[in-house]
């Protein structure tokens, strides 16, 4: 069954349509890339997701049920967690109180404890900084806090916006190989990405945006194949 | 009476009158914080709190009794307040919120004129808190002690709360970033309504103390503690709640000093000599103590 599909979503700000007509659908244990040139949907259709905003018409369903009126908290209650582009800490809260936030919904004491534990292991270089102010920490480790912020509430499905934008290559490519350890964890991931070769390095599929459609869909490892998509995307 | 023991004093009177700034300015600053929103009734919800508390005082509860009768009191007001007018307000723009808080606070001043009378009234004696007591050459009532002592003891139980409970960090979380709070599953309306049962407990706490120690209560009796409140929290950074604890403090000083030490003539213009500090504050350092220079987000 698949854990998230996308059914004719439109969404527009004013007079600027910013979903035009989206579908694509995806199983679980899947990570999928969304590649575009900016304003063509990606983050849009990542915020109806999340309920971040709410969708004009059409419909999301995840596993298999109709979320699309559901508010951002009870997707986040179900597993759906967005974490955002430009990373969104809150700068004068520590390292740790950044995770626990992210954790909000979870009650079991023990159940946090193990999600703090699995993060700073993920990223040993936060796991030292637990007590200083996020606002304070390198951009690097900022997107650190931000993807584990997001791991706290123990996602089945992880919306990671941009999580490269803004970083130097060496981190770009520690982030990407977070990704790959995250899927591990047993959690769908879909990504928005500039940086889109690398994107389809780490997607199963792959889905073109093109204002506020997919273009092209497919395996990742056939869309960097496919000359139209290396030749405006990859080139 | 030495010139030293007269400093020391109004410093201790004012140290009191500060801490009910603070119990004030601390639900207008923690409002502001997340709504950016200048609850104008914030005055009135104290005195709602203490004219619901004085039927209490009046059938000889003890003090106690009544300061809790005044916080949940105040609270009930606060929250009906939030809950019928602010929250189907909270997605327009902020001057909105602004102007209905004015009409909320006129709203509340003519229902309890209304209802009661303009006749002054005060709480039940009680001796126990009108018992004077010395420190060396100062003289304090016990009335002043009990409000240091439930005014710290309400700030640091909000500052627990702020600073190692979920929900605590939800607020303050609310008010660095409200999206990211959102993505993280936090209920915004729900929060909201919490930073107003704060706020408006602190006020009903602090409406009940200014009984005791003032003794003169009419339905605008709100309104000069909710601005000096409004005040307190500008001095300390609007927005900030140590910056209102503070604020609050220096202004209860600056104004009892001002007065013990200005001639006659000019002492009876106290409240004018808060506005001035607010001026000042306004003009020299907007943003406060605490506060951060306020951007424009985009």
């Amino acid at each position: 069954m698949s854990v998230l599909t996308a059914q004719a979503l439109k969404k527009s700000f004013g007079a600027v349509t910013a979903a035009a007509d989206i579908n694509l659908s995806f199983d679980a244990d899947t990570v999928v890339g969304l590649i575009g040139a900016n304003g063509a949907g990606k983050t849009t259709l990542l915020s109806t997701v999340s309920g971040i905003v709410a969708a004009h018409q059409g419909q999301v369903l995840y596993r298999g049920k109709e979320i699309t009126r559901l508010s951002c908290e009870q997707r986040v209650a179900q597993g759906i967690v967005m974490c955002p582009e430009g990373r969104r800490l809150f700068p004068e809260m520590t390292v740790q109180e950044n995770l626990l936030l992210g954790a909000y919904n979870v009650t079991d004491k023990t159940a946090i404890g193990a999600a703090l534990d699995r993060v700073y292991a993920l990223f040993p270089r936060i796991a030292g900084r637990r007590k200083q102010l996020a606002g304070t920490l390198s951009g690097g480790e900022q997107q650190m806090v931000a993807i584990g912020r997001a791991l706290m509430a123990a996602p089945t499905l992880l919306l990671l916006d941009e999580p490269s934008l803004g970083l130097a290559p060496n981190l770009v490519e520690l982030i990407f190989e977070t990704i790959a350890e995250i899927r591990k964890l047993g959690c769908s991931i879909m990504l928005v990405e500039q940086n889109a070769a690398m994107a389809l390095e780490v997607a199963d599929f792959g889905y073109v945006l093109e204002t506020g459609k997919v273009t092209v869909s497919g395996r990742a490892s056939d869309l960097k194949e496919r000359h139209d998509v290396v030749e405006a995307y990859l080139g | 009476m030495t010139v030293f023991s007269e400093f020391l004093q109004h410093m201790a009177n004012g140290l009191v009158l500060g801490f009910l700034y603070a119990l004030v300015g601390i639900g207008l600053s923690m409002v502001y914080g997340i709504l950016r929103m200048i609850n104008f009734a914030h005055g009135e919800i104290l005195m709602v709190g203490v004219f619901l508390a004085l039927p209490v005082s009046a059938l000889g509860a003890p003090a106690w009794v009544v300061l809790l009768s005044g916080l949940a009191g105040a609270t009930l007001m606060g929250l009906l307040v939030q809950w019928a007018i602010y929250r189907p307000l909270l997605k327009s723009p902020e001057v909105t919120l602004l102007v209905a808080s004015l009409g909320v606070s006129l709203l509340l001043q003519n229902l309890v004129l209304m209802l009661t009378s303009p006749q002054p009234k005060r709480p039940a004696p009680a001796p126990f808190l009108d018992q004077p007591f010395l420190v060396g050459e100062i003289v304090l009532r016990n009335v002043d002690l009990a409000i240091v002592v439930v005014a710290i003891v309400a700030t640091l139980a909000t500052h627990l709360f702020l600073k190692h409970t979920r929900h605590g960090r939800a607020l303050r979380a609310l008010a660095q970033d409200m999206s990211a709070a959102r993505m993280m599953g936090v209920n915004v309306p729900f929060m909201v309504m919490v930073c107003f049962l704060i706020g408006s407990a602190l006020a009903g706490v602090a409406g009940v103390l200014i009984g005791y120690k003032y003794g003169h209560l009419t339905p605008l009796s709100g309104f000069v503690p909710g601005l000096k409140g409004f005040v307190a929290a500008v001095i300390g950074g609007i927005g900030s709640f140590p910056g209102a604890v503070v604020g609050g403090l220096i202004l209860g000083l600056l104004e009892t000093f001002l007065v013990g030490y200005l001639p006659d003539a000019l002492a009876q213009y106290r409240d004018a000599y808060v506005f001035l500090v607010l001026i000042l504050v306004l003009l020299v350092k907007p943003s406060g103590l605490f506060g951060k220079p306020e951007t424009v987000k985009v």
